[in-house]
């Protein structure tokens, strides 16, 4: 039995910081890249140099695995060596004032075309206002005036002077005017027109006649004669005005020649500010000085001419944008509303960029799960993707729930690379539920959670422990501590053999004990610091595993660290509280009687026991009726409990304390309660591993240790799972005393030798136990069962 | 430099778009002195003469047609004229929270309105009466009441507003002192007055003793060269002047192109 116990260097796999090549970690060189990787990385490559259309990436993995550390390493790498896309930004439409333009600028010159257009804009007021302010100016305006007044005056007077020649005059009335005889100045009285000769009345009749009707023709004329001095102004206007600004046009072409779309601009520009003279001379210099900054003070006369930059390019090479709130009006952008007594109105200044703008002819770095926990954002990035290009609409145009006139800019031509950031479970639900996915998200980083523990590996894991604490602004650490932290990441991936790739752990870990070596004033992070944090970390999380131990100690919860006992075995349960895991044992034990072959799994029956719990007990019934009664009826009836189990359970890694406690029962041997068992089992008898080993182990360990090291106690653990052991000192010191220890299982029957004490026994050439061995023993009592079920069935 | 006393406005009323901006300006200044609102509506008897004539045609300005021009329907014109003027003067009393009244008479429109002036510290009225086609210049009735008042005389036009700054063109006559002590009195608290004068030595001499008053009303000295009219049009716009007061006999030749208050001062 002796080769079943491990030594205690089998226990616990230690790093040798004296292999390390280095006393402090500051000593080692920057290291960007990450241990391991190597199938994620080629990904990532892959998807950044790839230029076709859909072959965007999908980053996967646990979180902390550094899978956005990674990519947007080599996405920054490759962003570096390409050309800043152009700057963005959007103008007003004089042709269609709802359907902003467009115009795209050499990197990095938004802003000065912004100025350069406010400037224009200021030197066109300007230089209106001295045009139309100059004597040049009013002197044509004052003589086109003259000549418009001069007009119906002169009508009106010469109707006043052939009146006056006919004996007549102009009287004013409250609403018109009408044409009166006079004399001497004077309006005739009734009586004295009266006394009038006849046919002198009637010639001044007909001349009343005659005036009102030239008067009623004068009267329509002078809408007429208004329109002709209007339009007269108006190309007096236009002439002084486009020589007032033409060379200020001039100018500002030149500085474009070349950007055909911003000349075409200026072009409309430039109409504009001619059709609408009027609306431009009109604003005071305050309005104006104040209004071409603000917003909402600005009329439209002035707002209109504004420029409004969208992005703009200030990095050398292509722009890498992480956003980190991915809802859809921030991927594609937004209207902006302002309200305006009462209105809510909006122009081509309100357009605002999403994501998509800002990481135009770059990278967008996004998490998966925000992306799809935004209403129609995963929507919106496809359709843009699809269409290849960004279109700036509220959720209300796009789902059709606003019918009000707004704003149609003009879409982006997108050229973007999307990077996906997720776990691997939402990979596949996409993948299987989404047929669009697939063709958009080509490339499928799969990172990695732990990557393999070599020699050379940990080399590697200690350079990527000094960036971190660069990076991190931490204290550097010693050799000694650098190493216990790559045990720990050892111990964090369960396994003696790989190392943890999950880095954020790692930072924890580093931050804290940074904490403590800050606490003992030392200028580098030391192995007592690392294992003050790693402590400090138990010490915050294992309330619950203090309580339970605390329990068994007093007695409530029934748990045996010595002597025998007839069907009951210490079994090994995990426990994974948040982000803490620990073990703990569970009593197991079996009573059998007369039956019809079943095997009872309590747990099950009260539906406390999963599906794969339910499936280990299934297995060892059926290796118990292959192994013993492979001729015969299996004539009993057994049952099997995790005492004072309240809560579920599930996972096998108990079927094969299930098994011992079975047998146990069955031979009516007792088993030893100094020792404890985790490990499932299949229907050849064979052991198989379990996981959490090292914390089933502890957990035991702790019990033990507290009630008083016996030097007979340990756990049975199987054989496959020992390189998975990364044990804690306790353990491990106590393994080196000899006061605990640590089996290995190869078969079920390695275990029952262990437990009861007694030879398992092998089958004869006659197929035949050893009458006193534990085999022969359950043989036994299996067929005394038989008998008494046949002698039952005779007497029914 | 004494102030003039401003106790009663008399505010020349038909109703028209330019007789009511006066009744705004009257207010304005009014709110200054405290002074009382007194307006008058004058029934024109040429009006009522004509309607006499059997016969009469009246051509409308508005529509453009005709209708007979009968005494009951000239009448009934003129009454509702007035009601409208009276309304107008009460309304604007009302906001301005001033002591006025109105009155109605019937005679020649000048001369009623010229007798209405003799108690009046200050007249006001506007620059046209009811718009006729290409009419430029004053009214005919303005034009009498300029020449025939000693009293100020305010001319609005419609959409003028009356506000400070107000421009003072000093010529050193008497009329332009009593301008000045009319400023003393008119002149809103933070108001600021710009005396303008002529470009020539007279004038720089009569302005010297003014200097210490400049300083206590805020007052800029400006010299005005060239044409006047035109020169005196540009500094109105530029300096955004809300009040002209000129003593200028000859003010009835440009203050019309102005496009702002004008007071003239006898």
């Amino acid at each position: 039995m002796r080769e079943l116990a491990l030594p205690p260097e089998a226990l616990y796999r230690r790093c040798d910081p004296a292999r390390l090549p280095f006393a402090r970690s500051d000593e080692l060189p920057d290291q960007s890249d990450i241990v391991g990787q190597e199938r994620a990385v080629a990904a990532v490559q892959f998807a950044i140099g790839v230029p076709h259309e859909g072959y965007h990436l999908f980053a996967l993995g646990p979180n902390g695995t550094g899978k956005r550390f990674l990519v947007e390493h080599f996405v920054r790498q490759h962003a570096a060596t390409r050309q800043a896309p152009p700057d963005l930004c959007y103008v007003h439409t004089f042709s269609e004032p709802t359907r902003p333009t467009l115009l795209q600028l050499p990197a990095g010159t938004a802003s000065a075309f912004r100025e350069a257009m406010r400037e224009l804009m200021h030197e066109v007021r300007s230089s209106l206002s001295a045009a139309f302010e100059s004597e040049e100016y009013q002197a044509r305006r004052h003589a086109i005036d003259e000549e418009a007044k001069e007009r119906p005056e002169s009508a009106f007077n010469a109707l006043q002077e052939q009146a006056r020649r006919h004996g007549l005059s102009v009287v004013r009335t409250p609403l018109g005017l009408v044409f009166a005889p006079v004399k001497d100045g004077e309006v005739l009285s009734p009586e004295q027109f009266k006394a009038l000769p006849v046919d002198e009345q009637e010639r001044l009749r007909a001349e009343i006649d005659r005036l009102q009707q030239e008067l009623q023709r004068l009267l329509h004329q002078a809408p007429q004669w208004e329109r002709q001095r209007r339009a007269r102004i108006r190309d007096l206007h236009r002439e002084l005005a486009a020589l007032a600004i033409g060379p200020l046009f001039e100018e500002a072409r030149q500085r474009y020649e070349g950007l055909q779309a911003v000349l075409d601009y200026l072009e409309s520009v430039r109409q504009d500010v001619l059709d609408n003279l009027q609306e431009l001379i009109q604003l005071s210099e305050a309005q104006a000085e104040a209004g071409f900054d603000g917003a909402v003070k600005v009329g439209p006369a002035l707002r209109r001419y504004q420029v409004n930059v969208l992005v703009e390019q200030h990095q050398k090479g292509a722009p890498v944008v992480f956003e980190d709130n991915p809802t859809f009006a921030n991927l594609v952008g937004r209207i902006e509303y302002q309200a305006q007594q009462g209105n809510l109105v909006t122009d081509f200044t309100l357009l605002r960029p999403g994501a998509l703008h800002r990481a135009n002819g770059g990278y967008l770095l996004l998490e998966a799960r925000k992306l799809l926990q935004h209403p129609y954002a995963y929507e919106g990035l496809k359709r843009a993707l699809v269409s290849r290009r960004v279109q700036i609409e509220s959720l209300g145009q796009v789902l059709s729930l606003v019918s009000t006139v707004t704003l149609e800019p003009q879409p982006l031509p997108l050229d973007v690379k999307v990077v996906l950031f997720g776990d691997r479970l939402l990979y596949y639900l996409l993948c299987a539920y989404d047929p669009e996915f697939t063709e958009l998200f080509k490339v499928a980083a799969d990172f990695d959670d732990s990557v393999p523990r070599t020699p050379e590996a940990e080399l590697r894991y200690a350079g990527l422990i000094a960036a971190l604490a660069r990076r991190e602004r931490l204290r550097p650490l010693t050799a000694d501590a650098v190493a216990r932290v790559i045990e720990q990441a050892a111990r964090l991936t369960g396994d003696a053999e790989r190392l943890t790739a999950r880095l954020a752990d790692l930072r924890d870990l580093l931050h804290e004990a940074d904490y403590h070596a800050a606490a003992a004033q030392r200028d580098a992070i030391t192995l007592a610091d690392v294992e003050a944090a790693l402590a400090a970390q138990v010490y915050r999380h294992d309330r619950l595993k203090r309580r339970i131990l605390d329990e068994m100690l007093r007695q409530t919860w029934y748990i045996a660290t010595d002597g025998e006992a007839i069907g009951q075995v210490n079994g090994l349960s995990v426990v994974q509280l948040g982000t803490f895991v620990f073990g703990h044992p569970s009593r197991i034990t079996a009573r059998v009687r007369l039956g019809e072959g079943e095997v009872v799994d309590i747990e099950r029956e009260v539906e406390l026991g999963g599906p794969l719990h339910s499936k280990g007990v299934l297995i060892l019934s059926s290796l118990l009726g292959a192994r013993y009664a492979a001729e015969e009826p299996l004539s009993l009836s057994a049952s099997l409990v995790f005492e004072q189990s309240y809560g579920g359970v599930e996972g096998d890694s108990a079927s094969c304390a299930e098994f011992f406690a079975l047998i146990s029962a069955l031979a009516e041997v007792p088993l030893r309660q100094d020792l404890a068992v985790t490990g499932s089992l299949n229907q050849h008898g064979e052991v198989q591993p379990i996981g959490g080993v090292n914390e089933k182990i502890e957990g035991f360990f702790d019990l033990c240790y507290a009630r008083g090291l016996t030097g007979t106690q340990g756990v049975l653990i199987p054989r496959a799972n020992a390189k998975h052991l990364m044990l804690a000192k306790p353990v491990v010191e106590a393994v080196a005393a000899g006061r605990f220890h640590i089996y290995v299982m190869d078969t079920v029957d390695d275990g029952l030798a262990l437990l009861t004490g007694l030879p398992v026994g092998v089958k004869d050439d006659k197929g035949e136990y050893p009458p006193t061995s534990l085999n022969g023993r359950v043989v036994a009592r299996l067929r005394a069962l038989n008998r008494a079920r046949q002698v039952h069935k005779l007497r029914e | 430099m004494a102030r003039a006393t401003i106790r009663r406005i008399v505010v020349a009323i038909d109703a028209s778009p330019h007789s009511l901006a006066a009744i705004e300006g009257a207010a304005a200044l009014a709110r200054l002195t405290r002074a009382e609102l007194i307006g008058i509506y004058v029934e024109d008897i040429r009006v009522l003469r004509v309607a006499e004539l059997p016969q009469m045609v009246e051509v409308d300005f508005t529509s453009r047609g005709v209708r007979l021009f009968t005494g009951r329907y000239a009448l009934a014109q003129l009454k509702v004229q007035a009601l409208q003027a009276r309304r107008a003067l009460a309304e604007v009393a009302r906001r301005s929270r001033l002591r006025w009244s109105f009155v109605v008479r019937r005679g020649v429109v000048s001369a009623e309105l010229i007798a209405a002036a003799q108690d009046a510290d200050l007249v006001t009225l506007g620059q046209l009466g009811w718009p006729l086609p290409g009419r430029r210049n004053l009214g005919s009735v303005a034009a009498a009441v300029l020449t025939q008042t000693r009293a100020p005389v305010l001319m609005m036009r419609q959409g003028m507003r009356l506000h400070a700054p107000y421009l003072l063109l000093y010529d050193g006559s008497e009329a332009a002192r009593r301008g000045l002590a009319l400023v003393g009195s008119l002149l809103p608290p933070s108001g600021q007055l710009l005396l303008v004068i002529g470009d020539d030595a007279r004038h720089r001499q009569e302005v010297v003793p003014l200097l210490p008053l400049a300083v206590a009303w805020r007052t800029r000295l400006l010299v005005l060269a060239g044409r006047r009219g035109v020169g005196l049009s540009a500094l109105v716009k530029a300096e955004r002047v809300g009040l002209v007061i000129t003593a200028l006999p000859s003010a009835s030749a440009w203050l019309s192109a102005l496009d702002t208050p004008v007071l003239v001062v006898q």
